[in-house]
């Protein structure tokens, strides 16, 4: 097994305000980590500064090389892809065209329309929906299939099942449960410490921009998490 | 979104320009106006230093403008909102004000009134429809009120009363505080009534800066959300604001007529509200005077580069327009007053120069 | 009648694509190009001089091409480190830029207005329904329908159009999705000058050319992208054929008031819908 993704030291400034400090971690291939903390702890900035969207410091490394952190689209070439919190489905765009934009400049894999398809049926049943017309765990789907088209090395998800009803929350769980399984890794940012649970194997704790504790995720590790860092 | 920046080098600015008589420790602030009354007295006496009477000529095309620009840059200082179409209230008032002397055979004094009148309610009604907008919006839909007004004014059927492309000789009758038409053409007298009424705006637009009022202006700049949650309406104080600054526009506008006594179209074309806009940015739209520097600037810089029979005076305005955009977005009196005040800091430790809201 | 039809037909297909040009920068970036008229002007200069000395087809085909390659260096070596500007500081940027390719314009032909033949095979007339017409203005008809229709065609079916809608809507995201949105802007940049070159050598034989007529269609243009809303070329379509439908028969039945119908669609427009209008332009 090989570090797919690696942060080292990575601090993000948003102005003067430093909102990341030193934060490192690494994810192997294959493998799903959670990284869980309160709501302000930095977790969106952290996805975000995979793009260096923020002013970032410190360096990243995906699959072993160092990314760029000079333009957005550097990320997605080397293989990172973000279902981003509040999905951003491109209201515009029919569903097939959201999925679509997601395969930009997608890398060599077994991701693509019919693959993601199958995977999301409904999906096929809307594909020439405007992204806007589905509903909130339909659209979380798109966001997952739109990322997946890719074929990333590590599917960043932050807070995938926000305000989802329990049915869609269930569906999306196993379907990413599914994805992890093919080989792809998995960089769960998410408070809701019994999706933590389901499907993560490893946690990363963020406290005000720092990582203040990690390991393995069992019953009695996610109990105390709960105690010291309240999520 | 609007046209403040976060940097701190523009809230200083505006810090220390806004805040004469905010800052803490009385006997500062007595100086200070010391000085603005000598600079107001030294005003008058500009003839005396001025003496050629093209000269006198240009400061007083530079006066007209600057007011003009003072009115524009009242609104994108107190809320960020850049309107291109106050030539619909330069020029309108100027044309109302010689229809009515000209057309109506009313004296100079009704002639005004009615025409200032006339801006105070055209800008109402344009404004009622206007000031939902904001940002970009905002400064379309008011480019396209003006050239509206433009049109109307050049067709044909509107021929009888504006002149159309011939222009319109203003027909001025009885006085104005004693002083006839004679008067008004003639430079020296009309830099004596366009520096009071510098003045006179200048200080009305420093009270309201500095009322409560403006400091809703600034809030809602800033962040109208916020005002709007707090339970305040922002249309009405949007909207007053909006008048006031079609007001100073027409002010100018009413200036202009009397010391041209002649009206053509241009004064109504979409090209005189960008010029009003060029001005104040080059001075600086952050700075209460900034306006009237960028105005004398262009002035003058119109008449050295003009006189030599070339062509290309565009270009310069055009390219100055864009370095002082890209380079010294606070424009050269608000770069100037940022140079001054890091210079200050560094010889003494720094007040407190942040907004305190 | 069909006369007063194809008239609308041309004058409203110029707007087309004059407006469809402001339209597509305005739609990633939010910025309004004050330029974009005085390229229109610029155009249809160097196609006076192109066509006087050479060929109106030359002009056809060089002007827009050189203009495109302009808008592109200009995005990259320029626009590209201001984005994080304000989009009203960019307009005024612009306002400047206008100015200054005006007055290129007066220093190398002057104030004089010019007119240009329409070129052959162009030159003569076609009888519509027994009435002469001018074959240069169906010219513009075909030809600037086609451009429109080419450009609604790469939006709608390129992957490069799918990125532009994209950006339009929400540019980081697309930026996340792996698209380089730097590249997309200088692209689009080249595409909406070109069609500023387009229209610019296409009105060349159909009106005068003059100082002026670069400021005087831009506000008409503005108002066909808004009327219109921006993104939508084919409300935008629809928009510019029906102020030069309402203009041209205006024209004949209230000779001189029919120049302010587009302020008067304009206004309406913006009291039956005042959240509308600006909603749609700030997107």
């Amino acid at each position: 097994m090989s570090a797919v993704l690696t942060l080292d030291a990575v601090s993000a400034f948003y102005g003067p305000a430093q909102v990341l400090r030193d934060v490192s971690l690494s994810i192997e291939s294959g493998e799903a980590v959670a990284l869980v903390g309160r709501n302000g702890a930095g977790k969106s900035t952290l996805a975000m500064a995979l793009y260096g969207i923020p002013r970032v410091e410190g360096s990243i490394f995906v699959g072993g090389e160092p990314l760029k952190l000079t333009r957005a689209y550097h990320a997605s070439r080397a293989g990172i892809a973000l279902c981003p919190q509040g999905r951003r489905i491109l209201s515009n765009l029919t569903v097939e065209e959201n999925l679509l934009l997601g395969a930009a400049h997608a890398r060599p894999g077994s991701w693509n329309l019919r693959s993601v398809y199958a995977l999301f049926p409904i999906l096929a049943e809307r594909a020439r929906y405007n992204g806007h017309a589905l509903s909130g765990g339909q659209q979380q789907m798109l966001a997952i299939g739109r990322a997946l088209m890719s074929n990333p090395r590590v599917l960043v998800l932050d807070e995938p099942t926000e305000g989802l009803s329990p049915v869609a929350i269930d569906e999306v769980i196993d379907a990413l449960a599914s994805i992890g399984e093919t080989g792809t890794a998995l960089f769960l940012i998410e408070q809701n410490l019994r999706l933590v649970s389901r499907l993560a194997s490893r946690y990363v704790a963020l406290v005000k921009g720092e990582v203040v504790r990690a390991g393995a995720v069992t019953g009695e590790s996610m109990e105390e998490l709960r105690s010291t860092v309240g999520v | 979104m609007t046209l403040t920046s976060e940097d701190s080098m523009e809230r200083r600015i505006k810090a220390d320009v806004g805040s004469g008589n905010r800052r803490p420790g009385g006997p500062r602030l007595r100086p200070m106006w010391v000085v603005k009354v000598g600079l107001v007295a030294i005003g008058f006496l500009v003839p005396l230093v001025v003496t050629g009477p093209y000269q006198r000529h240009l400061v007083v095309n530079a006066a007209i403008l600057g007011i003009f620009g003072l009115g524009v840059a009242f609104l994108i200082r107190r809320l960020g909102m850049v309107s291109l179409g106050h030539a619909l209230y330069f020029g309108g008032a100027a044309y109302a004000f010689g229809a009515f002397s000209t057309h109506g055979g009313l004296d100079i004094v009704p002639a005004l009134l009615l025409a200032l009148g006339g801006v105070v309610a055209v800008a109402l009604a344009v404004g009622s429809l206007l000031v939902r907008s904001r940002g970009i919006a905002f400064t379309m839909l008011t480019l396209a009120f003006g050239q509206f007004v433009f049109t109307l004014a050049g067709l044909t059927q509107t021929r009888s009363v504006t002149g159309g492309d011939d222009g319109l000789p203003v027909r001025m009758n009885g006085t104005l505080l004693g002083l006839t038409v004679r008067d008004f053409s003639n430079p020296t007298t009309m830099w004596t009534i366009c520096w009071a009424v510098v003045t006179v705006v200048l200080l009305a637009l420093g009270l309201i800066g500095r009322s409560r009022f403006g400091k809703l202006l600034e809030a809602i700049r800033e962040n109208e959300e916020r005002v709007r949650f707090n339970g305040s309406n922002t249309y009405l104080p949007v909207l007053v604001a909006y008048v006031v600054s079609a007001l100073v526009a027409g002010i100018a506008g009413v200036l202009f007529a009397l010391y041209n006594s002649f009206l053509s179209l241009d004064v109504l074309a979409w090209t005189t509200s960008g010029n009003a806009l060029i001005v104040s940015f080059i001075g600086g739209c952050w700075t209460a005077t900034g306006p009237l520097w960028g105005a004398l600037i262009y002035t003058v810089g119109n008449a050295m580069l003009v006189s030599g029979g070339r062509n290309e005076w565009q270009l310069y305005v055009g390219v100055a327009v864009i370095v002082v955009m890209v380079f010294a977005k606070a424009g050269v009196v608000g770069s100037l007053q940022a140079q001054w005040v890091r210079r200050r800091e560094r010889r003494q430790p720094p007040v407190d120069l942040v907004r305190t809201s | 009648m069909a006369i007063q039809l194809l008239n609308a037909l041309a004058y409203g297909s110029l707007l087309l694509i004059l407006a469809l040009g402001l339209a597509m920068i305005f739609g990633l970036g939010g910025v309004f190009n004050f330029g974009h008229g005085a390229l229109y002007m610029f155009s249809a200069y160097t196609a006076y001089s192109l066509s006087s000395a050479v060929s109106f087809w030359l002009a056809l085909v060089t002007v827009p091409a050189v203009l495109a390659l302009v808008g592109y260096l200009v995005d990259r070596g320029a626009f590209r480190f201001l984005r994080s500007r304000d989009p009203i500081e960019l307009a005024i940027i612009t306002y400047g830029g206008a100015l200054v390719v005006e007055n290129i314009v007066v220093m190398v032909w002057g104030t004089q207005p010019r007119a240009l033949d329409a070129p052959a095979p162009f030159n003569g007339s076609v009888s519509v329904l027994g009435d002469p017409y001018p074959s240069y203005r169906l010219f513009v008809i075909v030809f600037s329908l086609a451009v429109a229709i080419g450009i609604a065609s790469w939006l709608r079916y390129s992957k490069m159009g799918l990125h532009v809608r994209a950006a339009s809507r929400d540019l980081r995201m697309t930026a996340v999705a792996g698209v380089d949105t730097d590249r997309l802007n200088a692209v689009v940049a080249a595409v909406s000058f070109g069609l500023a070159g387009v229209a610019g050598v296409l009105v060349a034989p159909y009106a005068t050319v003059s100082i002026d007529m670069g400021a005087r269609i831009l506000v008409i243009a503005l108002i066909v992208t808004t009327v219109g809303g921006l993104g939508s070329i084919g409300g935008a379509a629809i928009a510019a054929i029906a102020l030069g439908l309402i203009q041209v028969t205006g024209d004949v039945n209230l000779p001189g008031w029919s120049a302010l119908t587009p302020y008067v669609v304009m206004i309406v427009v913006l009291i039956v819908h005042p959240r509308g209008i600006a909603g749609r332009i700030e997107t």
